[in-house]
């Protein structure tokens, strides 16, 4: 389980550890007591670490008054901020306060060390042992070493954190010395390193242990509380409207250079006010848009429209249990209806189209795309093949999808009329999608097509960035692929999916990963439309950032700064 | 009058109980699991069983509503299935901002359309009558996500005078609370910068909250005013040669009130848990967005403790009402 090839010298760099400077020692306590006044009144939540960070001088930064502060439109407000337990979209933005050892980097979407400096794998697979970074502390003081990866792994083992498989695979922690980690897993799992940049992301050990109430690994108390190694530091939460985050000026990275000190997270989840303060200037950065406000906001001199191809797709997922669409045939059937372009046109905008039923920026590097032999549109041949499989006079059939994303709903409505053509009449059903999950749970009524759901439009991304990712959510049988809701259900990609994960190797395991992909595409259980596009709109001023090639929410705050 | 309150107090007992018993069991027969949304899209059956069992929604549905109606007893609302945070935080949170919109709104639109009403009812048929109905009308017929997005349009991006989202500016730290309302919070902190901040933010969402209040409160006033000027008192009053407005405002005014304060009263529960439009809009941090939220959610703790809050809000504003109509008519004093 090396990593990949193309990072070695990624690994081997050591980050230099800046000097912090040590002035505004004064300002920093009299807003500490400010604050702590403010809790007093419970009008805003402020962290204990306020008072260890008040202790430290502020961040070196050219950047004064509006400049040192980046106003950001955040997409949603966060559940909780604990970073063993969030799942949410808006929690990404909790990176910027907690740190896993490896993290995905910018522009490649790629595992790049973080907390850890480097790793190796064993011959065998299953012994990695992370070399620490040193110099790294928590935001209330305390030093970041193996022990402290240890308590952090630990918590996310009890906590059934994602990706509960990276940590059931864990058989023992060991500390080999201060900043040496060594962890043997039970079994191999080829991109085991790569599902740690989801967690654990390093919570301090200290606060781990003194804010644990009965038992609860101190779940309540980091629920609105933080102290991690990030650059920034939580400390206020105006519930509904505002999350501020200051800078942290032991920052590991240091703070040499242009960076915003605060950040202010502002919830304003309605596209259209979000939209009026950036074009204001009270937003800097807005991700809340609306298609039909890009090409105005393309427009606007001041603003700044960045965009990145990301690896989500669009599927119509197929029911593959059973009634007419259990039949490949008809599954293929349905493929040939479906005019790509004519969708597209409807749609108003293009979208880059799906290359296979796994992104082709998760296969890694030195990887080069095969031309999936896409079904195109022939309704003559779609007829045929229903004609084939017994449904010649067409059926009727169920589309799922939730509410609130304008995309979907044009997609349902070409749908149903491309379908209509081949003589099969869809009855779009719009549920939430809690309650399209709670019926695909229930597998016995899936398989019963008059209970099942039988099409369903799901958006997937990544987890973490690699092809199991995918293929272990969607292409190998429920309940061990929790997309997988409508019954596909193949030996061979099931058995070339488990063969490529418990690969040492990461060439043989992309082979395999091909393999599992050409096979699915000869299975057609799904239509694969297209990928997403992400924007983010900025004001001119914003400068540094650069949009993240996997994570379409993320943003690092420390890269960014400001030219008013 | 304390017989009056001690009885609608302890009648709050049964309704209270009969709203926590209906939403109970709404939000478990909904086909959907809650602890499946917390954990969001990709969580594996063993994570959503370890955290069904965590919060004991594994018992029997009795079971666990005794058990919630046990701690709620002692004020503990149980925790949000979502962000794992005690909902009486989050009510302690929410609730004091939208306390604070609504109480605005409902003094502004009092203020403006009960003399208003007066007005139209003593000019009847005159021009300032019809003026009152064309702008009952106007008001009345405006959408609110229209009229509060045309005034975000015209007193925040055209002009620059009032802010269009948020309850202070992003740069100013809310007052220490003592009762959750920054204005009245601010003054009493002596703090004038956050109190005309504060207020500057009130302005836009108070407004559109009020529109609809504007047109209902001015029309009950009218007709209620016109039902009495026309009582044989009024008549009296007016040939015992008293001045034209000790008439209007000692006589009439007071007996026409009674319809006045009943919609007033309702307007004011409607408004504390429906102004979710607004709250929506103006990105107000209130308690309308948090209940929608909940229920987006299926998150049943949050939804039963909101539910609660405004039911008991909603009971006290109605004995309130009762209150003041045995103040105003002692014919209704118990």
């Amino acid at each position: 389980m090396p990593p990949h090839p193309d990072h070695s010298d990624a690994l081997q760099g050591q980050p230099t550890r800046r000097e912090v400077l040590r002035r505004g020692v004064a300002l920093s306590l009299s807003m500490t007591a400010a604050r702590g006044l403010l809790a007093a009144g419970g009008a805003a939540v402020l962290t204990p670490t306020q008072s260890s960070a008040a202790q430290v001088a502020r961040p070196r930064s050219k950047a004064t008054g509006k400049q040192a502060i980046l106003n950001f439109g955040a997409v949603q407000e966060p559940s909780t901020l604990d970073p063993h337990l969030s799942t949410s979209v808006a929690d990404t933005m909790l990176k910027n306060i907690y740190e896993p050892l490896v993290d995905t980097d910018t522009d490649t979407g790629r595992v790049v060390p973080t907390l850890a400096v480097s790793w190796s794998v064993a011959r065998d697979g299953l012994s990695v042992i992370f070399k620490l970074r040193g110099g790294v502390l928590f935001h209330d003081g305390t030093p970041f070493n193996a022990n402290a990866a240890i308590v952090n792994f630990k918590r996310c083992i009890a906590l059934k954190s994602y990706i509960p498989e990276a940590f059931d695979a864990i058989d023992s922690l060991e500390a080999l010395d201060n900043l040496t980690l060594r962890v043997k897993l039970k079994r191999v799992i080829n991109p085991w390193v790569s599902m740690l940049s989801l967690n654990p992301k390093m919570i301090s050990p200290t606060a781990i242990e003194k804010q644990t109430q009965g038992g609860d690994l101190a779940k309540t108390w980091l629920a609105q509380n933080t102290v991690g190694t990030g650059a920034y530091m939580h400390t206020r939460w105006d519930r509904g409207s505002n999350l501020v985050w200051e800078a942290f000026p032991k920052y590991w990275r240091g703070w040499e250079g242009r960076h915003v000190t605060t950040v202010n997270n502002r919830i304003v989840l309605e596209p259209g006010t979000q939209r009026l303060l950036l074009e204001a200037g009270d937003l800097d950065v807005e991700m809340n848009y609306t298609q039909d406000a890009l090409p105005a906001l393309r427009r606007n001199p001041n603003l700044n429209v960045v965009g990145v191809d990301l690896p989500n797709l669009l599927y119509i997922r197929l029911n593959n249990f059973t009634g007419p669409t259990a039949d490949v045939r008809v599954r293929k059937a349905i493929s040939y209806g479906f005019d790509y372009s004519a969708y597209t046109k409807l749609l108003g905008f293009d979208r880059p189209r799906a290359d296979m039923p796994i992104p082709v920026q998760l296969f890694g590097p030195g990887y080069r795309a095969v031309k999936i032999p896409y079904l195109t549109y022939d309704p003559d041949m779609g007829r045929k093949l229903l004609k084939e499989a017994g449904h010649g006079n067409g059926f009727q059939m169920n589309l799922f999808h939730d509410p609130g994303v304008p995309q979907k709903a044009i997609l349902a409505e070409y749908f149903q009329s491309a379908m209509s053509r081949l003589g099969i009449k869809v009855k779009i059903v719009v549920e939430p999608f809690v309650n399209i999950l709670a019926r695909g749970a229930d597998q016995q009524s899936q398989k019963n097509w008059n209970t099942a759901v039988h099409t369903w439009i799901l958006y997937t991304a990544p987890l973490y960035p690699d092809a199991s990712s995918f293929l272990l959510r969607m292409y190998t049988p429920y309940p061990a692929a929790v997309r997988n809701l409508l019954g596909y259900n193949s030996p061979q990609v099931a058995r070339l999916t488990q063969e490529a994960v418990a690969q040492k190797d990461f060439a043989a395991a992309t082979k395999l990963y091909w393999q599992a992909n050409l096979q699915i595409v000869q299975d057609c259980p799904d239509l694969m439309l297209d990928r997403s596009i992400q924007f983010t709109i900025l004001r001119k001023w914003v400068k540094g950032h650069r949009p993240h090639a996997l994570e379409p929410w993320r943003w690092t705050y420390w890269d960014a700064w400001k030219e008013m | 009058m304390v017989v009056l309150v001690v009885r609608r107090l302890i009648a709050l007992i049964p309704l209270l109980l009969g709203v926590t018993v209906v939403l109970f069991v709404l939000t478990h027969l909904l086909p959907a699991d809650p602890v499946r949304v917390a954990l969001g899209q990709d969580a594996t059956p063993e994570q959503v069983r370890a955290y069904r069992e965590e919060l004991q929604l594994n018992t029997p549905l009795w079971q666990q509503y005794i058990r919630y109606v046990g701690n709620l007893i002692r004020g503990d609302f149980g925790k949000s299935i979502i962000s794992r945070r005690p909902v009486v935080q989050d009510l302690r949170a929410f609730f004091p901002a939208t306390l604070e919109l609504t109480l605005t709104s409902i003094i502004f639109s009092s203020v403006v359309a009960i003399p208003l009403g007066i007005s139209a009812a003593v000019n009847r048929g005159r021009w300032v009558d019809r003026l009152a109905q064309i702008l009952s009308l106007f008001t009345a017929s405006m959408p609110v996500f229209w009229f509060g997005v045309l005034l975000q349009i015209i007193f925040y991006a055209r002009s620059g005078w009032l802010p269009a989202a948020d309850r202070l500016d992003a740069d100013l730290t809310p007052p220490a609370t003592i009762t959750g309302m920054y204005t009245f919070d601010s003054l009493v902190a002596g703090d004038t910068a956050v109190f005309f901040n504060a207020l500057k933010h009130l302005v836009l969402p108070a407004l559109v909250l009020s529109n609809i209040n504007l047109a209902i409160l001015a029309r009950i006033t009218r007709s209620s005013m016109l039902d009495v000027l026309g009582e044989g008192y009024v008549v009296t009053a007016r040939a015992k040669g008293l001045s034209e407005r000790r008439v209007l405002y000692r006589h009439a005014l007071e007996n026409a009130l009674v319809p006045i304060i009943t919609i007033a009263g309702m307007r004011f529960g409607d408004l504390m848990a429906g102004a979710i439009l607004t709250e929506t809009i103006f990105s107000w941090p209130g308690i309308g967005r948090y209940a929608v939220f909940s229920i987006e959610r299926i998150d049943y703790p949050a939804l039963i403790g909101f539910a609660v809050v405004a039911t008991l809000l909603y009971a006290l504003v109605n004995l309130g009402v009762d209150i003041m109509y045995a103040v105003i008519d002692p014919r209704m004093r118990p």
